[in-house]
Protein backbone atom coordinates (compact mmCIF):
# COMPACT_ATOMS: atom_id res chain seq x y z
CA UNK A 1 0.00 0.00 0.00
CA UNK A 2 1.20 3.52 -0.83
CA UNK A 3 0.46 6.26 1.25
CA UNK A 4 0.95 10.08 -0.93
CA UNK A 5 0.56 13.36 1.69
CA UNK A 6 1.22 16.88 1.20
CA UNK A 7 2.86 19.14 3.88
CA UNK A 8 4.01 22.67 4.41
CA UNK A 9 7.71 23.48 4.91
CA UNK A 10 7.33 23.24 8.90
CA UNK A 11 8.87 21.69 11.65
CA UNK A 12 6.00 19.72 12.21
CA UNK A 13 6.54 17.84 8.29
CA UNK A 14 9.98 16.54 10.25
CA UNK A 15 8.42 15.54 13.51
CA UNK A 16 5.63 13.51 11.23
CA UNK A 17 8.04 11.49 9.29
CA UNK A 18 9.85 10.86 12.31
CA UNK A 19 6.69 9.16 13.78
CA UNK A 20 6.54 7.09 10.76
CA UNK A 21 10.14 6.14 11.20
CA UNK A 22 9.29 5.27 14.83
CA UNK A 23 6.03 2.88 13.20
CA UNK A 24 9.00 1.07 11.84
CA UNK A 25 9.17 2.25 8.53
CA UNK A 26 12.66 2.36 7.07
CA UNK A 27 13.92 5.63 5.28
CA UNK A 28 14.38 3.59 1.99
CA UNK A 29 10.41 3.35 2.25
CA UNK A 30 10.08 7.15 2.50
CA UNK A 31 10.28 9.46 -0.10
CA UNK A 32 9.79 12.77 -0.07
CA UNK A 33 9.54 15.37 -3.10
CA UNK A 34 10.18 19.34 -2.21
CA UNK A 35 8.28 21.38 -4.91
CA UNK A 36 10.80 23.76 -6.45
CA UNK A 37 9.91 27.11 -5.60
CA UNK A 38 8.91 29.47 -8.04
CA UNK A 39 11.49 32.09 -8.61
CA UNK A 40 14.22 31.34 -6.03
CA UNK A 41 16.35 28.97 -8.23
CA UNK A 42 14.46 29.31 -11.89
CA UNK A 43 13.66 32.06 -14.08
CA UNK A 44 16.26 34.42 -12.20
CA UNK A 45 16.30 37.28 -14.75
CA UNK A 46 12.15 37.17 -14.42
CA UNK A 47 12.16 37.72 -10.84
CA UNK A 48 15.36 39.26 -9.73
CA UNK A 49 13.29 42.44 -9.12
CA UNK A 50 10.74 40.97 -7.04
CA UNK A 51 12.65 37.85 -5.28
CA UNK A 52 13.00 38.39 -1.79
CA UNK A 53 8.99 38.26 -1.84
CA UNK A 54 8.91 41.46 -0.34
CA UNK A 55 7.66 43.74 -3.27
CA UNK A 56 4.10 43.69 -1.76
CA UNK A 57 5.21 45.71 0.88
CA UNK A 58 8.05 47.48 -1.28
CA UNK A 59 5.88 50.49 -2.24
CA UNK A 60 3.64 50.93 0.79
CA UNK A 61 7.16 51.22 2.58
CA UNK A 62 8.71 53.75 0.47
CA UNK A 63 5.73 56.32 -0.35
CA UNK A 64 4.84 55.71 3.46
CA UNK A 65 7.99 56.44 4.97
CA UNK A 66 8.28 60.06 2.46
CA UNK A 67 4.84 61.07 3.13
CA UNK A 68 5.41 60.51 6.70
CA UNK A 69 8.37 62.73 6.97
CA UNK A 70 6.26 65.44 4.72
CA UNK A 71 3.18 64.67 7.41
CA UNK A 72 5.67 66.01 10.37
CA UNK A 73 7.09 68.69 8.24
CA UNK A 74 3.77 70.25 7.80
CA UNK A 75 2.84 69.24 11.43
CA UNK A 76 5.12 71.99 12.40
CA UNK A 77 2.73 75.16 10.47
CA UNK A 78 -0.69 72.90 10.54
CA UNK A 79 -3.28 72.61 13.46
CA UNK A 80 -3.31 68.96 14.60
CA UNK A 81 1.18 69.23 15.38
CA UNK A 82 3.59 66.68 13.61
CA UNK A 83 2.01 63.60 15.61
CA UNK A 84 -0.99 63.03 13.91
CA UNK A 85 -0.07 64.55 10.32
CA UNK A 86 2.81 62.36 10.56
CA UNK A 87 0.81 59.07 11.19
CA UNK A 88 -1.91 60.12 8.54
CA UNK A 89 1.22 60.71 6.16
CA UNK A 90 2.48 57.14 6.83
CA UNK A 91 -1.56 55.80 6.83
CA UNK A 92 -2.06 57.22 3.75
CA UNK A 93 1.00 57.21 1.62
CA UNK A 94 1.54 53.39 2.76
CA UNK A 95 -1.98 52.65 1.54
CA UNK A 96 -1.67 54.49 -2.11
CA UNK A 97 2.19 52.51 -1.94
CA UNK A 98 0.51 49.55 -1.55
CA UNK A 99 -2.46 49.99 -3.79
CA UNK A 100 0.06 51.00 -6.63
CA UNK A 101 2.06 47.95 -5.82
CA UNK A 102 -0.89 45.37 -5.79
CA UNK A 103 -1.98 47.27 -9.46
CA UNK A 104 0.65 46.81 -11.07
CA UNK A 105 1.72 43.29 -10.38
CA UNK A 106 -1.73 41.82 -9.47
CA UNK A 107 -1.38 39.11 -12.03
CA UNK A 108 2.33 37.68 -10.59
CA UNK A 109 1.00 37.93 -7.04
CA UNK A 110 -2.22 36.15 -7.75
CA UNK A 111 0.17 33.21 -8.71
CA UNK A 112 2.35 33.13 -5.64
CA UNK A 113 -0.56 32.97 -3.55
CA UNK A 114 -2.21 30.58 -4.96
CA UNK A 115 1.16 28.65 -4.70
CA UNK A 116 1.95 29.85 -0.76
CA UNK A 117 -1.72 27.98 -0.30
CA UNK A 118 -1.10 24.76 -1.98
CA UNK A 119 1.76 22.12 -0.46
CA UNK A 120 5.16 22.82 -1.01
CA UNK A 121 5.85 19.06 0.30
CA UNK A 122 4.72 15.53 -1.23
CA UNK A 123 5.77 12.55 0.71
CA UNK A 124 5.32 9.13 -0.62
CA UNK A 125 5.44 6.17 2.21
CA UNK A 126 5.23 2.64 0.99
CA UNK A 127 4.21 0.36 4.06
CA UNK A 128 2.17 -2.70 4.72
CA UNK A 129 -1.45 -2.48 4.79
CA UNK A 130 -1.83 -3.59 8.24
CA UNK A 131 0.56 -0.18 8.82
CA UNK A 132 -1.80 2.02 6.85
CA UNK A 133 -4.07 3.38 10.11
CA UNK A 134 -1.10 4.36 12.01
CA UNK A 135 0.04 5.69 9.40
CA UNK A 136 -2.40 7.86 8.17
CA UNK A 137 -3.28 9.00 11.99
CA UNK A 138 0.26 10.33 12.57
CA UNK A 139 0.06 12.29 9.09
CA UNK A 140 -2.85 13.66 10.00
CA UNK A 141 -1.98 14.45 13.22
CA UNK A 142 1.16 16.85 12.45
CA UNK A 143 -0.76 19.29 9.91
CA UNK A 144 -0.83 17.08 7.04
CA UNK A 145 -2.53 19.38 4.45
CA UNK A 146 -4.12 15.99 2.75
CA UNK A 147 -3.58 12.33 2.67
CA UNK A 148 -4.32 9.78 -0.22
CA UNK A 149 -4.04 5.83 0.07
CA UNK A 150 -2.95 3.97 -3.06
CA UNK A 151 -4.39 0.43 -3.27
CA UNK A 152 -1.70 -1.94 -5.03
CA UNK A 153 -1.50 -5.33 -5.73
CA UNK A 154 1.58 -6.20 -3.55
CA UNK B 1 50.02 28.33 2.64
CA UNK B 2 47.12 27.55 4.34
CA UNK B 3 45.61 23.78 3.75
CA UNK B 4 42.05 24.09 2.60
CA UNK B 5 39.56 20.84 2.74
CA UNK B 6 38.61 19.64 -0.32
CA UNK B 7 34.82 20.08 0.91
CA UNK B 8 34.97 23.63 1.68
CA UNK B 9 32.21 25.58 0.51
CA UNK B 10 33.21 28.56 -1.95
CA UNK B 11 28.90 30.11 -2.27
CA UNK B 12 27.80 29.51 0.83
CA UNK B 13 23.61 30.74 0.81
CA UNK B 14 23.85 31.78 4.20
CA UNK B 15 25.79 32.00 7.67
CA UNK B 16 23.70 31.42 11.28
CA UNK B 17 25.28 31.81 14.71
CA UNK B 18 24.06 32.27 18.33
CA UNK B 19 23.77 36.16 17.22
CA UNK B 20 22.54 36.50 14.07
CA UNK B 21 21.42 35.34 10.55
CA UNK B 22 22.47 36.98 7.09
CA UNK B 23 21.36 35.17 3.94
CA UNK B 24 22.25 35.69 0.19
CA UNK B 25 19.12 36.40 -1.60
CA UNK B 26 18.15 38.37 -4.41
CA UNK B 27 17.33 42.26 -3.44
CA UNK B 28 16.15 45.08 -5.75
CA UNK B 29 19.08 47.03 -5.96
CA UNK B 30 16.86 50.45 -6.60
CA UNK B 31 14.65 49.22 -3.44
CA UNK B 32 18.37 49.00 -1.55
CA UNK B 33 19.43 52.71 -2.71
CA UNK B 34 16.37 53.84 -2.21
CA UNK B 35 16.82 53.52 1.74
CA UNK B 36 20.38 54.66 1.55
CA UNK B 37 18.70 57.62 0.04
CA UNK B 38 16.50 58.29 3.18
CA UNK B 39 19.12 57.83 5.48
CA UNK B 40 23.08 56.65 4.22
CA UNK B 41 23.56 53.47 6.12
CA UNK B 42 19.84 51.66 5.93
CA UNK B 43 20.40 50.30 2.28
CA UNK B 44 23.79 48.65 3.91
CA UNK B 45 21.59 47.04 6.73
CA UNK B 46 18.94 46.17 4.42
CA UNK B 47 21.87 43.53 2.86
CA UNK B 48 24.07 42.06 4.92
CA UNK B 49 26.69 44.83 5.30
CA UNK B 50 25.40 45.22 9.10
CA UNK B 51 29.07 46.60 10.27
CA UNK B 52 29.00 48.78 7.35
CA UNK B 53 25.48 50.13 7.72
CA UNK B 54 25.93 50.89 11.44
CA UNK B 55 29.38 52.66 10.77
CA UNK B 56 27.23 55.28 7.88
CA UNK B 57 24.31 55.29 10.02
CA UNK B 58 25.92 56.82 12.89
CA UNK B 59 28.21 59.00 10.64
CA UNK B 60 24.84 60.78 9.30
CA UNK B 61 23.53 61.35 12.34
CA UNK B 62 26.83 63.01 13.79
CA UNK B 63 26.65 65.59 10.39
CA UNK B 64 22.94 65.86 10.39
CA UNK B 65 22.77 66.98 14.25
CA UNK B 66 25.89 68.99 13.97
CA UNK B 67 24.60 70.90 10.80
CA UNK B 68 21.20 70.96 12.10
CA UNK B 69 20.67 69.91 8.49
CA UNK B 70 16.64 68.55 9.42
CA UNK B 71 15.92 71.84 10.73
CA UNK B 72 16.97 73.65 7.84
CA UNK B 73 14.92 71.01 5.57
CA UNK B 74 11.88 71.60 8.15
CA UNK B 75 12.18 75.27 7.05
CA UNK B 76 12.61 75.18 3.76
CA UNK B 77 9.90 72.48 3.18
CA UNK B 78 7.64 75.78 4.72
CA UNK B 79 8.61 78.19 2.78
CA UNK B 80 10.70 79.96 5.40
CA UNK B 81 14.37 80.19 3.52
CA UNK B 82 15.95 82.95 5.85
CA UNK B 83 15.31 80.84 8.71
CA UNK B 84 16.57 77.64 6.64
CA UNK B 85 19.87 79.80 5.73
CA UNK B 86 20.60 81.14 9.55
CA UNK B 87 20.37 77.62 11.19
CA UNK B 88 22.46 75.63 9.18
CA UNK B 89 25.98 74.88 10.66
CA UNK B 90 28.73 75.11 7.72
CA UNK B 91 31.35 73.35 9.50
CA UNK B 92 30.20 69.71 8.06
CA UNK B 93 27.29 70.49 6.25
CA UNK B 94 29.65 69.95 2.82
CA UNK B 95 30.47 66.05 4.62
CA UNK B 96 26.88 65.55 4.21
CA UNK B 97 26.66 65.32 0.21
CA UNK B 98 30.14 62.79 0.38
CA UNK B 99 28.32 60.20 3.07
CA UNK B 100 25.19 60.37 1.10
CA UNK B 101 26.18 59.73 -1.90
CA UNK B 102 28.67 57.06 -1.38
CA UNK B 103 26.12 55.32 0.87
CA UNK B 104 23.22 55.87 -2.18
CA UNK B 105 26.27 54.45 -4.49
CA UNK B 106 27.93 51.91 -2.66
CA UNK B 107 24.54 50.15 -1.83
CA UNK B 108 23.20 49.82 -5.28
CA UNK B 109 27.03 48.46 -6.50
CA UNK B 110 26.94 45.69 -3.22
CA UNK B 111 23.09 44.67 -4.09
CA UNK B 112 24.19 44.00 -7.87
CA UNK B 113 26.93 42.27 -6.44
CA UNK B 114 25.09 40.36 -3.91
CA UNK B 115 22.81 39.40 -6.29
CA UNK B 116 25.51 37.47 -8.12
CA UNK B 117 26.59 35.82 -5.25
CA UNK B 118 22.77 34.19 -4.54
CA UNK B 119 22.74 33.54 -7.81
CA UNK B 120 26.32 31.28 -7.33
CA UNK B 121 25.22 30.00 -3.80
CA UNK B 122 22.19 28.43 -5.48
CA UNK B 123 24.16 26.70 -7.96
CA UNK B 124 26.34 25.37 -5.95
CA UNK B 125 23.85 24.38 -3.29
CA UNK B 126 26.06 23.82 -0.50
CA UNK B 127 24.61 22.37 2.87
CA UNK B 128 22.59 24.25 4.99
CA UNK B 129 23.31 24.59 8.72
CA UNK B 130 19.93 24.78 9.94
CA UNK B 131 20.43 25.58 13.64
CA UNK B 132 23.19 26.65 16.02
CA UNK B 133 23.42 26.93 19.81
CA UNK B 134 26.10 28.47 21.16
CA UNK B 135 27.34 30.32 24.45
CA UNK B 136 25.31 33.45 23.53
CA UNK B 137 21.89 30.96 23.04
CA UNK B 138 19.93 29.54 20.19
CA UNK B 139 19.60 29.99 16.43
CA UNK B 140 17.40 28.31 14.26
CA UNK B 141 15.29 28.58 11.37
CA UNK B 142 12.10 28.90 12.00
CA UNK B 143 8.51 29.48 10.91
CA UNK B 144 7.51 33.13 11.78
CA UNK B 145 4.68 35.50 11.01
CA UNK B 146 6.05 38.37 9.50
CA UNK B 147 3.23 40.26 10.11
CA UNK B 148 3.84 39.69 14.05
CA UNK B 149 7.06 41.39 13.20
CA UNK B 150 5.34 44.25 12.12
CA UNK B 151 3.24 44.28 15.17
CA UNK B 152 5.99 44.10 17.42
CA UNK B 153 8.28 47.07 15.05
CA UNK B 154 5.55 49.08 15.61
CA UNK B 155 5.35 48.64 19.35
CA UNK B 156 9.26 49.08 19.89
CA UNK B 157 11.50 49.38 16.58
CA UNK B 158 13.70 46.75 17.10
CA UNK B 159 11.71 44.00 18.37
CA UNK B 160 10.36 42.78 15.63
CA UNK B 161 14.17 41.68 14.73
CA UNK B 162 14.76 40.31 18.13
CA UNK B 163 11.69 37.81 17.23
CA UNK B 164 13.56 36.98 13.99
CA UNK B 165 16.74 36.22 15.88
CA UNK B 166 18.68 38.73 13.76
CA UNK B 167 20.56 40.10 17.06
CA UNK B 168 22.57 42.90 15.28
CA UNK B 169 19.61 44.39 13.80
CA UNK B 170 17.53 44.26 16.69
CA UNK B 171 20.63 45.96 18.92
CA UNK B 172 21.35 48.60 16.74
CA UNK B 173 17.58 49.73 16.22
CA UNK B 174 17.39 49.21 19.98
CA UNK B 175 19.85 51.63 20.93
CA UNK B 176 19.18 54.22 18.34
CA UNK B 177 15.41 54.22 18.82
CA UNK B 178 15.76 55.23 22.02
CA UNK B 179 18.24 57.52 21.68
CA UNK B 180 16.33 59.36 18.86
CA UNK B 181 13.43 59.17 21.05
CA UNK B 182 14.74 60.58 23.71
CA UNK B 183 16.40 63.61 22.54
CA UNK B 184 13.36 64.20 19.75
CA UNK B 185 11.42 64.47 22.93
CA UNK B 186 8.71 62.15 21.15
CA UNK B 187 6.93 60.46 23.78
CA UNK B 188 6.06 63.87 26.22
CA UNK B 189 4.23 64.99 22.40
CA UNK B 190 2.53 62.28 21.93
CA UNK B 191 1.27 62.47 25.50
CA UNK B 192 0.50 65.88 24.36
CA UNK B 193 -1.69 64.84 21.06
CA UNK B 194 -3.40 62.60 23.02
CA UNK B 195 -4.88 64.94 25.42
CA UNK B 196 -5.86 67.28 22.61
CA UNK B 197 -3.08 69.98 23.36
CA UNK B 198 -1.76 70.05 19.81
CA UNK B 199 0.32 73.64 20.69
CA UNK B 200 2.17 72.08 23.33
CA UNK B 201 2.98 68.87 21.68
CA UNK B 202 4.73 71.48 19.04
CA UNK B 203 6.49 73.53 21.39
CA UNK B 204 7.89 70.66 23.65
CA UNK B 205 9.39 68.61 20.62
CA UNK B 206 13.31 69.06 19.48
CA UNK B 207 12.35 69.21 15.40
CA UNK B 208 16.58 68.42 14.61
CA UNK B 209 15.64 64.95 16.33
CA UNK B 210 12.26 64.05 15.41
CA UNK B 211 12.21 64.05 11.83
CA UNK B 212 14.71 61.10 12.07
CA UNK B 213 11.54 59.62 13.57
CA UNK B 214 9.94 58.92 10.30
CA UNK B 215 12.81 56.84 8.59
CA UNK B 216 14.07 54.95 11.20
CA UNK B 217 10.48 53.99 12.43
CA UNK B 218 9.45 53.00 9.23
CA UNK B 219 12.83 50.98 8.23
CA UNK B 220 12.39 49.05 11.44
CA UNK B 221 9.17 47.79 10.35
CA UNK B 222 10.18 47.29 7.04
CA UNK B 223 13.27 45.55 7.52
CA UNK B 224 11.69 43.03 10.69
CA UNK B 225 9.02 41.80 7.69
CA UNK B 226 11.68 41.37 4.93
CA UNK B 227 13.89 39.77 7.52
CA UNK B 228 11.11 37.21 8.38
CA UNK B 229 10.36 36.57 4.99
CA UNK B 230 13.67 35.75 4.35
CA UNK B 231 14.15 33.26 7.20
CA UNK B 232 10.94 31.58 6.30
CA UNK B 233 12.20 31.03 2.81
CA UNK B 234 15.87 29.96 4.14
CA UNK B 235 13.92 27.19 6.45
CA UNK B 236 11.63 25.97 3.35
CA UNK B 237 15.32 25.85 1.66
CA UNK B 238 17.15 23.81 4.15
CA UNK B 239 14.41 21.35 4.75
CA UNK B 240 13.82 20.67 1.12
CA UNK B 241 17.72 20.27 0.82
CA UNK B 242 17.40 17.45 4.09
CA UNK B 243 14.24 15.63 2.51
CA UNK B 244 16.16 15.48 -1.03
CA UNK B 245 19.24 14.29 0.57
CA UNK B 246 17.37 11.83 3.04
CA UNK B 247 14.27 10.64 1.72
CA UNK B 248 14.79 10.22 -1.92
CA UNK B 249 16.32 6.50 -1.84
CA UNK B 250 16.79 4.69 -5.18
CA UNK B 251 15.91 2.00 -3.04
CA UNK B 252 12.43 3.11 -3.28
CA UNK B 253 9.75 0.82 -4.60
CA UNK B 254 7.79 3.03 -7.07
CA UNK B 255 3.83 2.03 -7.82
CA UNK B 256 3.35 0.34 -10.65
Amino acid sequence: MYLVASFHHNLHTEIAIAKVEQLGISKEQILAVPLEKRGETRNIFDTIHHADGVSMFDGGAILGTACMVLGVIYGFVLDWGPIIWGLLGLGSGFLVGFLLDLLFTRVKHSQERRYEQDGELFILIHCDKEQVKEVEKALWDHLALGVAILPTAN
Amino acid sequence: MQDYPNNIVRRPKAAISDYSINIFHLRNPVVVAWWSLVYPGFGHLRMISIAKGMFLFIGELLINTQAHLNVAIMYSFTGNFAMAKQVLDIHLLLLYCGILIFAVWDSYRVALEINKFSVLADHEYAPIVPMVIGSAGLNSYEKRNPWVAVAWSMLMPGAGHLYTMTLMSAIFLMVGGTVIVYFSHLLPAVQYTALGQYSLAKEVVDWQWLLNMPSFYCFAIYDAYAKTVEVNKMFDQEQAQFMKNKYQSPLFKMPR
